[in-house]
């Protein structure tokens, strides 16, 4: 279990985090979202050690988190970097034996990874005559080689074409059914929303809202959508409630009271459709953020 | 150190095996040892042919086989021929070297080189001598006797050989100059091959910013190491073999030895300052103006020595070779000059080994704040501001 607790840090008079706390237990399926700047690469950097937090704490099972405790993290940073005149096998090797391998075992792992990443035919390749896409595939397998206890991951499906989404989202999920903690930060919210099983929300170096979708669903205000065909014009303005027009037969109606507004409907015109309307993580995140 | 050795391991392997390394350490070596031979091989020929026909030909055979032996360095091979005839067709067709005709004629290709003609001069003397003083009325045998001189004693004045030390130092200073100028350039442009590339994230998240740093200063330390040993060695032994070592004044070998303990402590001043200075840049063409300290001093130390190589014994040398950086070229300077007792090399050794360690402390200091910032060039005070 990872645990962040409290972080604050300055870059100058600008404050990155103002107090930033998270949890990421065993089997767990983190995905961290917020705006650019928010603060997600910062708390990543501190979490790997790369970067030293001002105040606050990063605890790993219930310890102050050590190099020898970090050496079995697998790290993907959003900054995307290989050795561009290596090879890609002897590169994935070295990454391994960095984390503590035998050069034997780093040397099968490594060759393992690439075949199962779909680069078999190219271990003696320099990573400079790789595709963009095939460089992050060796990415993927450098922060995996020595079967790490822990995923940190800084945007790992940026940049990726729906195939490699696939196969980095499975490769994630097989590594989280193992019981390993994955933590990792995207832009793509629907594919947030399914693969993770809790999501944190940073904005301004502070979490504003945390835990499962569901719980997150549960926290923000209920909502009605409602389409009526024909309706008498002016009809939501009697409703004792936030209205949003959506189109000319569409309203948003901000209301647990379910059946008082289907009265309303009824009366307005012939209702085609009538629900609580489950609001995406999209939604969510700007409302958090807002 | 584990981490250390990995990083080190990584440049040496991925460098040293590299098409560049190996065909620039086969050139250098294959380019010195051919300079040490190549003064014997092309050296004034050590065999000279020459053909003798007619009058005084024994007579002649004789002393000039008596002259060639007061020379070191070439031999002279007689031959009698039939006749006049004869010697200007062997000359003719450069079977030989020279022939004497009669004693009286000369007869050569294009003249005889002065080596040969000293000694053929001195033949014919000596046989015109004996046989004129004989027509005379003298006793031959007394002649003989008369005519028989001891060489000349060599007495050689002590001190002598400074100008060819002094050119040896100057030598070695030049060859130490442009193999830490190669070596600490490549650990710049590692440092920031990472930083550009960005792998230096990865990498610092599982290894300390010291292993990084010196794993790259012993790894191309090594290969530096062994691009200036190799040739050396090929040097010495190519020397050895082809006898032009025995030239050089005596205790040289050893001094090159010494001068190879210099280079390291050199080495790991300079690299250690050029990579903390690489790391405040992220681009490769912004290295070279950001390690201008570095090379502004690598070269005032190197132009300094230049000069005082040529004056081993002053005051300026002996001082300067206890002042780090100026020891690394100063101090073998004064080696090769024999003018530097053993406690005094180790005491300016001991004192650049700590500027080393201070180069290296510092060094690391400034890589790990300015490692992990990208973007324009980083300022070395503000580095230093972070501190406070």
């Amino acid at each position: 279990m990872l645990e962040v607790k409290d972080l604050h840090k300055r870059f100058g008079d600008k404050v990155a985090l103002d107090g930033v706390s998270l949890t990421v237990e065993p089997g767990d399926m983190f995905g961290f979202v917020g705006a650019n700047g928010a603060g997600k690469t910062t708390t990543m950097r501190i979490a790997m050690g790369v970067l030293e937090t001002d105040t606050g704490d990063v605890l790993w099972k219930g310890d102050k988190l050590t190099s020898s405790g970090r050496a079995g993290f697998g790290y993907m940073p959003e900054e995307r970097g290989l050795y561009p005149k290596m090879k890609i096998a002897a590169q994935i090797a070295y990454f391994g034996e960095l984390h503590g391998m035998r050069p034997t075992d780093a040397k099968r792992a490594a060759g393992e990874w690439l075949d199962r990443l779909g680069l078999a035919d190219r271990h003696n390749d320099f990573v400079q005559d790789l595709s963009l896409g095939n460089q992050q595939r060796v990415q993927l397998a450098v922060a995996l080689v020595h079967d790490p206890t822990m995923l940190v991951l800084d945007e790992p499906f940026s940049g990726l074409d729906p195939i490699a989404v696939d196969t980095m989202a499975s490769v994630l999920q097989d590594r989280s059914a193992a019981g390993v903690p994955v933590i990792f930060s995207s832009h793509q919210l629907e594919l947030v929303e399914r693969l993770c099983n809790t999501v944190g929300i940073i904005s301004d170096g502070k979490i504003v809202a945390a835990g499962s979708v569901k719980q997150l669903r549960a926290g923000t205000a209920r909502r009605l959508r409602v389409r009526i065909v024909d309706a008498t014009p002016g009809w939501e303005t009697n409703l004792q409630a936030p209205v949003t027009t959506v189109a000319d037969d569409e309203w948003l109606i901000e209301s647990d009271d379910d059946r008082t507004v289907l009265q309303a409907a009824t009366a307005a015109g012939r209702v085609v459709q009538f629900g609580f309307d489950e609001p995406s993580l999209a939604e969510i995140f700007r409302e958090a953020s807002a | 150190m584990k981490g250390l050795w990995l990083v080190a391991r990584r440049e040496i392997v991925t460098r040293g095996t590299s098409k560049s390394y190996l065909i620039g350490l086969a050139a250098s070596t294959i380019l010195i040892a051919a300079l040490v031979v190549l003064p014997s091989l092309l050296d004034s020929e050590s065999e000279y042919r020459v053909a003798l026909t007619g009058t005084d030909s024994a007579e002649m055979e004789a002393a000039i086989t008596g002259a060639e032996q007061g020379f070191e360095g070439f031999t002279v091979v007689v031959e009698q021929v039939d006749d006049a005839e004869a010697a200007r067709a062997v000359v003719t067709a450069g079977d030989v070297d020279a022939a004497v005709i009669d004693n009286e004629t000369l007869l050569s290709e294009s003249g005889v080189s002065s080596d040969l003609g000293l000694v053929l001069d001195a033949a014919h003397q000596q046989v015109m001598a004996q046989r004129q003083l004989a027509d005379a009325g003298y006793d031959p045998e007394a002649v003989s006797a008369a005519l028989t001189v001891e060489p000349f004693q060599q007495e050689r004045l002590e001190g002598s050989d400074m100008g060819a030390r002094s050119a040896i130092g100057y030598i070695l200073v030049l060859v130490m100059f442009f193999m830490l100028m190669m070596p600490v350039m490549y650990v710049a442009m590692g440092v920031v091959e990472e930083k550009s590339s960005r792998i230096v994230e990865i990498l610092l998240s599982s290894l300390k910013t010291w292993q990084l740093l010196g794993g790259k200063i012993v790894g191309l330390g090594v290969l530096g190491f062994l691009n200036l040993a190799v040739p050396l060695a090929a040097a010495i032994a190519a020397g050895s073999i082809g006898g032009t070592l025995g030239l050089l004044p005596p205790g040289i070998a050893p001094t090159v030895v010494t001068a190879l303990g210099w280079w390291v402590l050199g080495f790991a001043f300079y690299a250690a300052f050029a990579g903390s200075l690489a790391s405040l840049v992220s681009r490769q063409e912004d290295v070279s103006s950001a390690i201008g300290p570095m090379t502004m001093l690598l070269i005032a130390t190197y132009v300094v020595a230049t000069v005082y190589a040529w004056d081993p014994t002053a005051t300026v040398t002996k001082v300067l070779s206890f002042i780090p950086p100026f020891s690394v070229f100063m101090m073998p300077v004064r080696d090769i000059a024999g003018d530097a007792p053993v406690w005094q090399q180790l005491v300016s050794a001991g004192t650049m080994a700590l500027a080393v360690v201070g180069m290296l402390t510092l060094g690391a200091t400034i890589y790990k704040r300015s490692v992990m910032r990208t973007g324009s060039k980083i300022k070395l005070t503000e580095v230093f501001r972070k501190a406070a």
